[in-house]
């Protein structure tokens, strides 16, 4: 890299004009869509949308004494209309969230509207379901309608299976991020140890064994990820390759049941992973100069004390990188414990893809989507801070 | 220190064996006689191959793959060789935040990019489209090359591009005639990175495919769930295979380029 420029025009509206393509591709197909993501998260206007004169009449309430006289009348117009337009399904699934059963009662309501008329709007209301008496439900209904909300964040975290109407179980999420955490912090941990030899070996091997090692090492990282993965399937199946050879060996009498176990998915992502330590840990030992280890070596160190406190400290810096990229990558890794795991060692990316196409829950998609993005964040800073300070232990032992 | 280099030779041999003997012992698998999968292989035969070739499903997965691969490459190396060649003409400190920005959907979670373009595809009516693959496909697949083109732009000498501008090229001149034939092999590597790329994604595709928009990758990730058979095994290792050549071939280009850089 000698970062040499080229102001080849004079002109940077032409500069400028190479790079516009690809900057509006990216606003189009990466910006837009996480923003997309972000909102759908934090930002509904189902309610809003649905009960305008509802939550106008509202407007003045002081959410404990008698209602306004008109919310009754406004309510029932909102249902008849929205249930015409047949957008009241969507809001009525977003009051269920804050409170369970309402769906029900929204949906029961709307269709006696339909049915019957009803020229005294509270009657009917009163008729429909006895919860239209309690300021309870209209003061719900005016929470839902602010579009701004943390509700999907919130159920993420709600302790136990919220829905009667059984599609969401919200104490499952916050296990899932937990067991996602952990498992990418592991599989982190894992590469570590077994790349971190394997960096080793490409910078010091003799130059005749240089290039063997490169290819294997790193033929690997371009061959297909789909590919690596299903491998793993392959081999870990009852009575596969690893089940035989462990037969063979005589390691294991039985199948080992690695397929749709935790352990499996240990097994498959460290190894999808490892190069992607492996690289840039290398690059940046084989930058360290090579004089520093020699000269603690002939001021009378240890071949392990030079190794530790000389060479080690200063490959931190590779090793944080390394281990980052492994962090981030395996945070967000879907195809391998969804082929390798079983259901109890699935990771937030399968969630997210579940409640998308399965429940169809954009808003709690995203909110994980979310969630995910902020948690990988969190987590490659703790990595760093960990190398950091793993860095002053070392060189205060010296 | 010979102490540590040997238990380092020790360490070390043990993570390459990890590395690289899975991948190795699945190979032959492909060639198994068997009806279903099993070890050791009972036989070996071209069976399951020949059935993956004649099977439609298969067949049409595959046109349906190297279609949007190769028009998904065809976009990326454009977007991604312009953006290259647009970075080294800004200054250090705008070309490092544009290049930040430029890999953002290379840094995305897929599954998080690809729930993204479920929303705003579907808002653009090309949810289910082949156009919506190819251009998702394509932003996913262009930081790759931009990154592989800006690695060769810069071991290239740019005074050539002076001399061209001195002798009163155009940038349009300078760019067909004088970088393009320069950085061929980059380019080349980065459509070949980039077809790799499209051709192994599922995560976003999933999101955003329709029934008809089948391609291998998709068809494989759905059967290894359901049922796993030895066409199943028959299409890993030719993932695998093709995968790895295009791999190396990608190795051969780089040695290429670096001996042409190296050349007065």
């Amino acid at each position: 890299m000698n970062g040499n420029r080229a102001p080849f025009s004079a002109n940077h509206f032409v500069a400028t004009g190479f790079l516009v393509p690809a900057m509006v591709a990216v606003l189009l197909l990466t910006l837009v869509p996480m923003g997309m993501v972000l909102s759908r998260a934090f930002y509904d206007t189902q309610v809003r949308d649905a009960f305008p004169r509802t939550l106008e009449a509202l407007s003045g309430w002081d959410g404990g004494g008698p209602l306004p006289e008109r919310a009754h009348e406004a309510l029932a117009q909102d249902l008849r209309t929205a249930y015409a337009a047949q957008t009241l399904a969507g809001a009525a699934s977003k009051l269920n969230e804050r409170r369970n059963g309402l769906r029900s009662v929204v949906m029961g309501t709307a269709r006696r509207l339909a049915r019957d008329g009803g020229a005294d709007a509270e009657a009917t209301l009163r008729q429909s379901s006895p919860l239209w008496a309690e300021p309870d439900i209209w003061a719900t209904i005016r929470a839902a309608g602010k579009p701004f909300s943390l509700s999907n964040l919130a159920r993420v975290f709600a302790p136990s299976p919220a829905s009667a109407e059984g599609t969401h179980t919200g104490g499952v999420y916050a296990d899932m991020l937990v067991r996602t955490l952990a498992i990418s912090f592991g599989v982190t941990l894992l590469t570590v140890l077994i790349g971190y030899p394997l960096a080793y070996a490409l910078t010091f091997a003799p130059a005749g064994l240089k290039r063997p090692l490169f290819l294997l090492s790193f033929i690997p990282l371009w061959m297909s990820l789909l590919g690596r993965a299903a491998a793993w399937v392959i081999l870990l199946q009852k009575d596969g390759v690893v089940d035989t050879a462990a037969r063979l060996l005589g390691l294991a009498g039985e199948p080992l049941g690695l397929l749709y176990s935790r352990a499996g998915v240990y097994i498959a992502m460290t190894h999808v992973l490892l190069p992607c330590f492996v690289y840039p840990c290398y690059s940046a030992m084989a930058n360290i100069p090579r004089n520093h280890v020699t000269a603690a070596l002939s001021l009378g160190a240890s071949g392990w004390r030079s190794f530790w406190i000389v060479l080690v400290p200063q490959t931190l810096g590779g090793v944080a990188a390394g281990a980052t990229l492994v962090f981030v990558l395996a945070m967000g890794f879907y195809l391998t414990p969804a082929l390798v795991g079983g259901p109890g060692d699935q990771m937030l990316s399968y969630m997210v893809s579940e409640t998308t196409l399965r429940i169809g829950d954009a808003g709690m998609a995203s909110a994980l989507a979310a969630l995910l993005i902020l948690a990988m964040i969190v987590g490659a800073m703790a990595i760093h801070l960990a190398v950091h300070a793993l860095r002053r232990l070392l060189l205060l032992r010296a | 220190m010979r102490q540590v280099n040997a238990v380092m030779a020790v360490l070390s041999t043990g993570a390459l064996l990890f590395l690289v003997v899975p991948i190795v012992t699945i190979l032959p698998s492909a060639l198994s006689s068997g009806d279903y999968i099993s070890y050791p292989l009972p036989g070996l035969s071209l069976r399951w191959l020949k059935q993956i070739a004649l099977n439609p499903g298969w067949r049409e997965a595959l046109v349906n793959s190297i279609f949007i691969a190769l028009s998904s490459a065809a976009l990326a190396t454009l977007l991604g060789t312009l953006s290259a060649v647009g970075l080294v003409q800004t200054s250090p400190r705008r070309a490092r935040l544009l290049r930040g920005l430029m890999m953002l959907p290379v840094a995305i979670p897929s599954v998080v990019l690809g729930l993204g373009l479920y929303f705003s595809l579907a808002r653009a009516g090309l949810l289910s489209t082949y156009a919506g693959l190819v251009l998702a496909h394509a932003v996913i697949s262009f930081p790759l090359v931009m990154v592989v083109v800006g690695a060769s732009l810069a071991t290239t000498d740019l005074i050539v591009i002076r001399a061209a501008q001195s002798l009163g090229a155009g940038w349009r001149m300078i760019l067909l005639n004088v970088l393009v034939p320069m950085l061929y092999p980059a380019i080349l590597a980065g459509f070949i990175l980039a077809f790799l790329n499209s051709f192994d994604e599922v995560i976003v595709t999933m999101f955003i495919a329709g029934p008809e928009q089948n391609t291998v990758p998709r068809v494989l990730f759905a059967n290894l769930r359901d049922r796993l058979d030895p066409s199943v095994v028959a299409v890993t290792v030719l993932m695998l295979l093709l995968s790895a050549g295009l791999g190396g071939l990608l190795q051969l280009l780089s040695r290429f380029t670096r001996r042409r850089a190296a050349e007065p």
